[in-house]
């Protein structure tokens, strides 16, 4: 079963040291936290630009951070930004529940 | 698989060997200070960081050589990296840029290539793929200076900074040569064999207003004793057994140029004194000649010998010596100038890789600390064949301990331990004091200052230590 976040894969970019995760950690959740505000304020269809740019970099930095299924939802929300607001909220309903799994399972781990 | 390799730079002017600075510019904090313990950590490069655009072109406007390869997002506030990259090659036309885009962004990455970026790679960042893109990059620009390297070589426009070590242990020797390339002064280059004397000469000859005209290297030592007057002067057609064509000789090749006799404590003294008239008259005959032809041809000379000691003992003409020896210029061997040893051993890595198509290799710890401990008496030679052997003999991309296994045991221990020269520069033997202030600096030098520990391994009380160490700084 695959985790919500690769560990192996952020490993990779801290050199083992786990001071240095544990701040990337709390500096990803802080941002993961911020991104999902910023949707949510920017549902409505006059903030397209904005929906498309914070979706372009929620799974920038999702995908980097080695959390795979928030990356793809957040590349999916990125090219909802022309779709009506039940759309987006859709999608924002299913990047809250992966938001608190990623969120769960650093907490955990 | 990530072989977590240090990278360091080596600069074509030779600045000190160091990691290479990567310059990263990403808006996104978390993927900026990932990348950056990525490159930093894991891959051994200095990292530099830049929150967009604008920042990274401001960085390079102020230092165009803050960092040896860039990599730039493209979506960015402030200003995007096709933006940045078209203002930074204003700047630097040959500093490699590696383009990061999202994988539904390719066609900006497209616009990148065309704009001058060196490569790209698709986001999420997969450490593996950075790792490969940047060897990629720091092999192009292996090629990149081996190629402007041999061009130079070709077109006689070597330079001081062609040489490893140009600032560092060779400064002062450097400034010498400088000196000597600025003016006609006749040169005698001294030092130990495999110093790099004939290199030296070159960029003499290169920094000089002769540079592009031709470079003739001689070696005086390696012509047989009834050939050295029609080698270096030239002979006519019949002029003796043997000389079945004309040839026009060494000197007139030299033509406009300027002519490196190394080795010249070799010549016969019946050719010192055909040399001395040249040198005089600026006119040489080839044999069998029946006219002279005026030569417009610089002159230096190299030696291995102490030429003074050679004069006293009658082997050398004195008149040749004074006028050859106008600007003597000592270079030091290696074991002098210990800094010199790892960028030189890098460079070498990096020429023989290119030479044998090897993928770039790295020195291991082990390597480099023999490197260190080693006095290398055949110096520079003989470190460019070493590291030549070892990557022969290696079979991964650092180059190990193991590598070394073509050295006898007996040789490798007798290399392994620190060594006391027991001659100065000049072939004097040093006095007993020098040489004890010599083995206690380097006993103190293997215990990293510790007085109590080096005092131990040389089985003297620590007080000795002092007294003797004090002795020795008021005589010298």
């Amino acid at each position: 079963m695959t985790t919500p976040v690769d560990k192996q894969h952020l490993r990779a970019f801290t050199h083992g040291d786990p001071k240095e995760e544990q701040e990337l950690i709390t500096l990803f959740i802080e941002q993961i936290r911020e991104n999902l505000l910023a949707l949510k304020e920017h549902i409505a269809s006059q903030h397209q630009e904005k929906w498309c740019s914070i979706a372009h970099r929620f799974a920038g930095s999702a995908g980097t951070f080695g959390a795979r299924q928030l990356h793809v939802l957040c590349r999916k929300a990125e090219h909802y930004g022309a779709h009506e607001e039940a759309k987006k909220q859709q999608i924002l309903t299913l990047l809250d529940q992966e938001v608190n799994q990623v969120i769960t399972f650093l907490g955990q781990s | 698989m990530l072989s977590h390799s240090k990278s360091f730079t080596l600069y074509e002017n030779n600045l000190p060997i160091m990691p290479e600075t990567v310059l990263i510019a990403e808006d996104d904090l978390l993927q900026r200070r990932m990348l950056a313990g990525l490159l930093g950590k894991t891959f051994g490069y200095s990292v530099k960081q830049a929150g967009n655009g604008k920042e990274a072109v401001a960085m390079i406007t102020q230092d165009a050589l803050c960092a040896d390869i860039v990599i730039l997002d493209i979506q960015m506030p402030e200003m995007n990296g096709l933006e940045a990259l078209a203002l930074i090659r204003q700047h630097r036309t040959d500093l490699p840029v590696l383009i990061l885009t999202s994988e539904s962004n390719v066609e900006n990455a497209v616009q990148a290539m065309k704009l001058g970026a060196m490569d790209f790679i698709t986001k999420p960042l997969v450490p593996a793929h950075l790792e490969a893109a940047l060897e990629n990059i720091n092999k192009i620009r292996s090629l990149t200076r081996e190629i402007s390297r041999l061009k130079r070589h070709q077109e006689g426009e070597v330079g001081f900074k062609d040489i490893i070590g140009y600032n560092r242990g060779l400064s002062q020797v450097i400034a010498y040569g400088r000196k000597a390339a600025e003016t006609e002064i006749p040169v005698l280059i001294n030092g130990e064999t495999g110093v790099g004397k004939e290199l030296f000469a070159q960029a003499i000859h290169g920094e000089s207003e002769r540079a592009g005209k031709p470079f003739i290297a001689i070696n005086c030592g390696a012509i047989p004793e009834n050939l050295v007057e029609s080698t270096l002067f030239g002979h006519e057609k019949g002029a003796f057994t043997g000389a079945v064509s004309k040839a026009i000789g060494k000197f007139r090749e030299a033509e406009g140029g300027t002519i490196f006799l190394d080795e010249i404590g070799e010549l016969p003294l019946e050719a010192q004194v055909k040399l001395l008239r040249a040198l005089q008259q600026k006119e040489i005959e080839p044999v069998g000649a029946s006219r002279s032809f005026k030569i417009n041809v610089r002159i230096i000379s190299a030696t291995n010998q102490h030429l003074a000691t050679e004069v006293k003992a009658k082997r050398f003409r004195e008149d040749l010596f004074f006028r050859l020896n106008v600007l003597p210029i000592v270079i030091p061997p290696l074991r002098e100038r210990k800094d010199d040893i790892l960028p030189l051993a890098h460079y070498c890595v990096e020429r023989f890789c290119i030479a044998h198509h090897l993928p770039p290799h790295t020195l291991s710890e082990q390597i480099t600390h023999y490197l260190m401990d080693h006095s290398w008496p055949g110096n520079v030679r003989e470190l460019e064949n070493f590291i030549h052997r070892v990557l022969v003999f290696g079979e991964e991309d650092t180059m190990q301990a193991k590598d070394m296994s073509f050295l006898p045991l007996t040789e490798e221990k007798v290399l392994r331990g620190p060594v006391i020269e027991l001659c100065a520069l000049d072939g004097s033997f040093k006095t007993m004091d020098v040489i004890e202030s010599e083995v206690m600096q380097k006993v103190l030098d293997l215990h990293k200052q510790n007085v109590t520990q080096a005092a131990l391994a040389l089985g003297i009380a620590k007080s000795t230590f002092y007294r003797k160490r004090a002795e020795a700084k008021e005589t010298s």
